[in-house]
């Protein structure tokens, strides 16, 4: 039994001593050869799109280093990579740590996530590695899939610089709904927009979890408001859920059918209490109050979101309900981890 | 839009300070004491005058009953001056080995341990009791009679202070802890007394809500609660106190919000919001005296912690608010939110 203890003990010990790596696997390794042009047209992003004749370029490195030196402007880079059947159902990322200085990344074609600004309103983005969650209506599983990235350099080292390309697993609690996909959207900061009632049939469509500006508002900062209609399993009637928003840049705040159950930044109360400003980079979990649940109709979700500056919008997930229990699991995993890093 | 409100909110204490009793009488001293039990002992009549004598506290067993073990009564007469008559009051009766029963005046004022057959020592505990007002003789003579059980080892009163002490948190007039309906989210809403809210969860007040279902919640919740408020109580002037509270708090009563505690302009880096007690005004027109009220509270907690969290929680007489905010005024040093007061005597509050 002692024996066991100890072997137990040294097994901890020999874990990895970064937390990040108990929750992110990689599980497609994209560091090789991409295709690249250092032309720009918008057909490149088509998944289609013959780029048999483009240049093979290393991944990661500056583009400077592999052919193209002290160019500065755009280049696309193109993958046609296989996704195994086996990854469905899993949280999967495409993901680079540095990007010189601007990216537009497309999967299949369809705009995945964009970070930074092209010119005319050029805003670079290199300090921000990129995670991005892949929706897993747009993956072909048992077939090849493709990613392009646009991008733009306006000085110094340009393209995909470094970091762990790859596609990446992520250990995420068990969803019981699913919330992402297709949200309605609309600017603005009306609070009519929290109605249960509201006709938002005139909204215009957002892929969620995805930063605003790849989805057609490229460059908006400012208030808007996200809705999603949703039914739930009547099962699930006198269970405790909770509500997973991922992250929102910058503040929020979440009503269901009509009524608050919770935010950061934007309700009065918090304005006393000196935001600091990384409401950005926090996960959103609600408790879902049971009283305000429909069980014979849809309920509706609304969310208000304030963006500052960058990326705005319900940028990265999971977005769904779970069970309390499930959920607590999670965070005790969480800090268990967290508890290791400090020791 | 910014409005002033011209706040009904009156006081805000620290209950750490709260916590500390005072002592207003030792009883440490020769008591009278006899081996064996009988209920009679407890009465205060009883004549004990050829009782043998004995030191308090220490065990029996050094003071001339050497390997005694089993039942003891110890009694003793003490005057409880007039001047304790506007205080919450406390005996003190130090640890006793094993099991006690403290009876003051012929009543029953508190126990700990359990008497044979189900035989449980309470031996490291101290013995505090609240001492009921309605019991105690203030002015005259006052009879405590203790019996004691020592199942092995030494027995008795062996240690600690004993007397009676006196706390500045007063006594209720009509406690409302226990179990309350709860919500988390917002709603203006819920502040109605026609609301629904039978498919609230329940939740225990005070207690953090962290511990009572809902860990890790930050944000708004709203707590709820009917009381009756009895017609007899009106002349009392009953002041709702909600212990403290995590972190802000907005008070509603038959849907009129009638205070709130929270960061504002005034208070700034004086205190933290939740170390303080709630004290809020009933206004009179409002209760409905002999009838049901709504009591519905509004949080919001920053981060950790939050909820109703620590009593008591209850109806207070407004002579009994006005002894903890005179002794809070008048010893400013206790606190260290003397400038507190200064913000509550202007009763304003602009938010």
């Amino acid at each position: 039994m002692r024996s066991l203890l100890i072997a137990a003990c040294i097994s901890l010990m020999l874990q990895p001593c970064f937390a990040f790596d108990r929750f992110y696997t990689k599980v497609i390794d994209l560091n090789i050869k991409w295709q690249f042009t250092n032309t720009d047209k918008p057909e490149y992003a088509q998944k289609d799109y013959n780029d048999s004749s483009w240049d093979k370029i290393n991944v990661p490195g500056p583009w400077e280093l592999f052919g193209y030196p002290n160019y500065d402007g755009y280049g696309w880079y193109r993958m046609h990579v296989f996704i195994p059947s086996d990854l469905r159902g899993k949280y999967l990322y495409f993901h680079f740590e540095r990007g010189d200085d601007v990216d537009f990344t497309y999967w299949n074609g369809k705009p995945l996530q964009s970070r930074g600004e092209f010119p005319p309103r050029y805003d670079t983005a290199f300090d921000q590695p990129r995670w991005y969650p892949i929706p897993e209506s747009f993956i072909r599983f048992g077939e090849k899939n493709v990613i392009a990235v646009r991008m733009y350099d306006a000085v110094g080292e340009g393209g995909i610089c470094g970091g762990n390309v790859g596609i990446w697993e992520r250990k995420i609690p068990k969803i019981l709904l699913d919330l992402s996909g297709q949200w309605r959207f609309k600017k603005g900061t009306r609070t009519v927009y929290a109605d249960e009632n509201l006709n938002d049939s005139g909204w215009s469509k957002i892929l969620v979890p995805a930063n605003w500006e790849s989805q057609g508002s490229e460059g908006y900062d400012g208030h808007a408001w996200y809705r999603k209609d949703f039914r739930l399993d009547r099962n699930l009637k006198g269970e405790q859920l909770i509500l997973m928003l991922g992250k929102i840049d910058d503040y929020d705040e979440v009503f269901l059918n009509g009524v608050h159950i919770g935010g950061h930044g934007l309700a009065n109360h918090q304005k006393a209490t000196n935001a600091t400003g990384t409401y950005f980079d926090v996960e959103r979990y609600y408790y879902i109050p049971k009283h305000l649940l429909h069980w014979n109709k849809d309920n509706v979700l609304s969310v208000h979101v304030q963006d500052f500056q960058k990326t705005g919008g319900i940028y990265d997930g999971p977005v769904g309900i779970l069970s309390q229990k499930d959920w607590l699991d999670y965070m005790n995993m969480i800090n268990a981890s967290k508890n290791y890093l400090e020791e | 839009m910014r409005r002033i409100i011209f706040f009904i909110m009156l006081a805000c204490l620290t209950n750490v300070q709260a916590r500390v009793l005072d002592r207003e009488l030792s009883m440490k001293g020769r008591w009278r004491f006899e081996l064996g039990d009988n209920m009679a002992y407890a009465d205060p009549d009883f004549d004990d005058s050829n009782w043998s004598r004995i030191y308090v506290p220490k065990n029996w067993e050094a003071r001339g009953y050497p390997g005694y073990d089993g039942y003891a009564w110890y009694r003793v007469s003490v005057r409880i001056p007039k001047k304790l008559e506007n205080k919450s009051l406390f005996f003190k009766a130090g640890f006793i080995d094993d099991v006690d029963e403290v009876y003051l005046n012929g009543k029953l004022l508190g126990s700990l341990g359990s008497f044979p057959p189900s035989y449980e020592s309470a031996y490291t505990q101290e013995r505090i009791y609240w001492m009921n007002h309605e019991m105690v003789k203030f002015g005259k003579k006052n009879v405590i009679a203790i019996r004691v059980y020592d199942q092995q080892g030494v027995g008795g009163i062996v240690r600690g202070n004993i007397g009676i002490y006196s706390s500045m948190q007063q006594p209720l007039i009509q406690n409302i802890e226990g179990s309350w309906k709860f919500s988390p989210g917002d709603s203006k809403t819920w502040a109605s007394p026609d609301y629904d809210d039978s498919e609230w969860d329940d939740i225990q007040v005070p207690s953090a809500w962290e511990k009572c279902g809902y860990p890790y919640l930050d944000g708004f919740a709203w707590y709820r609660k009917k009381i009756h408020i009895d017609q007899s109580i009106q002349k009392l002037t009953p002041v709702l106190t909600l212990g403290t509270i995590d972190d802000m708090d907005e008070v509603y009563l038959n849907g009129v919000r009638i205070g709130s505690t929270s960061h504002g302009k005034r208070v700034n880096d004086y205190y933290n919001v939740w170390e303080i007690e709630r004290y809020y005004f009933l206004p009179d027109n409002l209760v409905h005296w002999g009838g049901d009220n709504l009591i519905a509270v509004r949080v919001w907690d920053g981060q950790s912690r939050g909820g109703i969290y620590e009593g008591p929680i209850g109806l207070l007489s407004k002579e009994n608010f006005n002894r903890i905010y005179r002794k809070q005024k008048e010893n400013p040093e206790l606190s260290p939110i003397k400038k507190l007061f200064d913000w509550i005597d202007s009763k304003e509050w602009e938010e």
